[in-house]
């Protein structure tokens, strides 16, 4: 197991650059949170973690496959489970034909014990026969989390997994991020929720537009010094390179 | 009465504003593409307003016993009845889908601008007219007329009274659409499906009661070509007051849709009722298996998919049957029109923005191995399936209602699997350069602008349903060309599969097209 490493990684969208040269590291059993403000390229960076965005330039390896070719980008899709910031579901399928197909395309159809386990644990028992497009948004982001997890061997990759979910929600999705550390995956979160964050990782990096601006220990951003040093981060920047 | 006026030029000057700002945050490339169609439209018309000369030459030279020149000079109003009832079945359907009252922007993005109330009033018109929905019908007027006038005599007025008729039927639109509207409000929000069920019944009753079983429009076309034939004899008069009555009509049609739209639009928007459970599919094992379920899925759950297929498939197509029948018209007509008409409203209802369809769906499948390679081969075989499948289908039900022999099957059959694979080759191109995102809510949004979708149709129509039609009628004549015909329709698929399969195999498209629809 590798993680996931990232080398001069740029990601462009035509003229416009998103991801700028970013080198990052996540080593197994590590999570790494991601902040940084709008625009600043995270979900692009994690897009192409999880396998949805090709990047640019640069070298992208994910679970020690070369996402830049199509075999290795197969590959590493095999071991990666990847929450979306938006969208990401089927809006007329049900959570239960969502987990059948990602088991299908994914080859580990078996017996339903894990994935019944997790529906209970977020809460959508009682929903498993509703097609998504009819929930609220926060069950929608339950959802998703819980695809991701249930897919995930050996890279966990959240984008706004906390995005309007209630207590209860982010406390599972929480726990399920630091078992999922424990069993050895490389964890990469994205929020803007900083204390949520810091004291679900143990690293933080801070991107700003497109480029990295700090990588610590979460705990140097936990707290009010750690949300001082990170609002005096963003303000470095001037207003329009985060509109 | 004032404060009505004062509300209609208030709500023209906002959809008049909200069409510059469409068409200032378009692209160059899309500016040149609009003034190609617009100009490509004119031509459209102008050339059906000459139709009648192009055919009058036509059947001059077959001789005077030729059945053409006999068609022009006999009695029949053919052209016009058949014009009129398309444009009657347009206004009739168009509304029920919830295609005529479309606005230019959804509700949400109109929240802090909110232009006065009227401009749903005219911005359904607007869309109607720039879309296949209002552009059709203009054509098919101006031909019908223009038919009915061969040697030119009477032509001006007959176009008149053509592009009269369309602003009526235009404006008939949009009253019955915001009445329907306004019983959704009103009374019952799930009308729609009601409304359909009545409205076929209604003209299945009318065209068995009618003695000359619709033949005629209820005897409007009748007066129409009547209006026509007196300007062909010089009767001026006959028709400035043909054109005066229509525009009366239309004045007072205005009016009412006006008022009626205002009444509508100060009540809530109606909550239609949401199933809020679905029995769960059984999805295959095998990855392969497993997509192609949930895709067919996904098309049986997409209310926008579905209503327009189904409307299409399953009643506007058995109308058509019952009218050919007891009309006395060319029982091969039928099978022609299956040949058309199904995989145009495969390619129109799912095909041509299929990703747009698919939603968020896009990001989820685009992130599990190896499923972007399948999702395209899947996506063309289900449109390819579902295409000639249902057109067979309706073959048979022609066949079987009517009394043509089996024998007739065969060519028309080969001409729906030429018209399916050529629609479906050209949708999936469209769906993979040119995904559009859409917010598919239940109350009948578009798959794509109505602007594109005037393009698609009359690519679709000029290629697949032409080529189709060309198959059908000559395979039973001459097969070897029925053959050469098809070999090349296989060559340039497989060509088309290439490019578009090698656009798709590109991740960098991949990611543009997910970023894209996944927004939703």
């Amino acid at each position: 197991m590798t993680g996931v490493d990232l080398q001069e990684v740029s990601i462009r969208y035509g003229d416009v650059v998103a991801v700028d040269r970013l080198t990052l590291h996540v080593s197994p059993g590590r999570v790494l949170g991601m902040l940084g403000g709008n625009g600043a390229g995270k979900s692009s960076t994690l897009r192409a973690i999880g396998g949805v965005n090709a990047h640019s330039s640069g070298i992208l390896t994910v679970a020690g496959f070369d996402m830049g070719t199509p075999e290795g980008a197969d590959a590493a899709r095999e071991l990666v489970g990847y929450c979306p910031d938006i969208g990401g579901l089927i809006s007329q399928a049900t959570p239960d034909e969502h987990i059948d197909l990602v088991a299908s395309l994914r080859g580990t159809r078996g017996g339903r014990a894990v994935s019944d386990g997790l529906v209970e644990r977020f809460g959508l028992s009682a929903v498993r026969d509703r097609p998504a497009g009819t929930f609220s948004h926060g069950m929608q982001r339950r959802l998703s989390v819980l695809l991701a997890v249930l897919t995930a061997r050996e890279v966990l990759v959240l984008d706004e997994p906390f995005d309007g979910v209630d207590p209860t929600g982010v406390d599972v999705t929480v726990s399920a991020i630091r078992e999922a550390a424990r069993s050895g995956m490389a964890v990469v979160v994205s929020t803007h929720l900083q204390q949520l964050l810091t004291s679900a990782s143990d690293d933080i990096a801070v991107l700003i537009k497109g480029q990295l601006a700090t990588e610590a220990s979460a705990s140097e951003f936990s707290g009010p010094e750690g949300e001082r040093r990170y609002a005096d981060l963003l303000q470095s920047v001037p207003v329009e390179a985060v509109a | 009465m004032r404060s009505l006026y004062g509300e209609v030029s208030r709500g023209l000057a906002a959809t008049i504003r909200l069409s510059r700002l469409r068409g200032h945050v378009r692209t160059p490339a899309a500016r040149l593409r609009i003034r190609i169609a617009a100009g490509l439209a004119f031509c459209l018309l102008v050339g059906a307003a000459n139709a009648g000369n192009w055919v009058s030459w036509v059947a001059g030279n077959l001789g005077p016993s030729s059945p053409g020149l006999r068609y022009l000079t006999g009695d029949t109003s053919v052209a016009v009845a058949a014009a009129l009832g398309t444009v009657l079945a347009g206004v009739l359907f168009a509304p029920i889908s919830g295609a005529a009252a479309q606005a230019q922007f959804p509700d949400f993005d109109l929240a802090g601008i909110r232009p006065s109330r009227l401009y749903r009033y005219f911005d359904g018109i607007w869309n109607s007219v720039l879309s296949p929905v209002g552009l059709s019908p203009l054509l098919l007027l101006v031909t019908a007329a223009s038919l009915s006038t061969p040697d030119g005599r009477g032509r001006v007025g007959a176009v008149v009274i053509a592009m009269a008729t369309w602003l009526c039927a235009m404006l008939v639109m949009a009253l019955f659409a915001w009445t329907i509207e306004f019983s959704r409000r009103r009374w019952v929000a799930h009308l729609r499906w009601y409304l359909t069920a009545g409205a076929v019944a209604v003209v299945a009753v009318a065209v068995f009661v009618d003695p000359a079983h619709g033949r005629t429009i209820f005897g409007l076309a009748s007066w129409v070509q009547a209006t026509i034939r007196a300007g062909v004899a010089g009767s001026t008069l006959t028709v400035v007051g043909g054109v005066a009555a229509i525009l009366l009509t239309s004045a007072l049609t205005f009016l009412a849709g006006v008022v009626v739209c205002r009444r509508t639009l100060v009540m809530p928007a109606p909550i239609e009722r949401v199933r809020q459970r679905t029995g769960s599919v059984s999805v295959p094992v095998h990855p392969s298996l497993a997509l192609f379920t949930m895709l067919v899925t996904i098309l049986a759950r997409t209310r926008e998919v579905r209503r327009p297929i189904i409307m299409m498939v399953a009643i506007a197509m058995p109308m058509l049957f019952v009218y050919i029948r007891y009309s006395g018209s060319n029982p091969s007509s039928m099978l022609g029109s299956v040949t058309m008409v199904v995989p145009l409203a495969m390619a129109l209802g799912w095909g041509v923005n299929v990703f747009g369809v698919l939603g968020g769906a896009v990001t989820l499948l685009l992130a599990q191995p190896r499923a972007w390679k399948a999702l395209l081969r899947h996506i063309i075989v289900v449109q390819l399936l579902a295409s000639i499948g249902l057109g067979l289908l309706l073959m048979v039900i022609a066949v079987v209602t009517s009394s043509m022999p089996w024998s007739m099957l065969p060519p028309y059959a080969a001409g729906l699997v030429v018209s399916s694979v050529i629609a479906t080759g050209l949708s999936v191109r469209f769906s993979v350069e040119k995904p559009h995102r859409t917010r598919l809510t239940g109350r009948g949004d578009p798959l794509v602008p109505p602007i594109v979708g005037l393009g698609y149709v009359m690519r679709i129509m000029l290629t697949s349903a032409t080529t189709g039609i060309a198959v059908a009628v000559t395979a039973s004549l001459l097969p070897w060309f029925a053959v050469v015909v098809g070999v090349f329709v296989a060559f340039t698929a497989f060509m088309s599969w290439r490019r578009v399969s090698s656009r798709w195999n590109d991740p960098a498209h991949r990611s543009r097209v997910a970023a894209l629809v996944g927004a939703v």
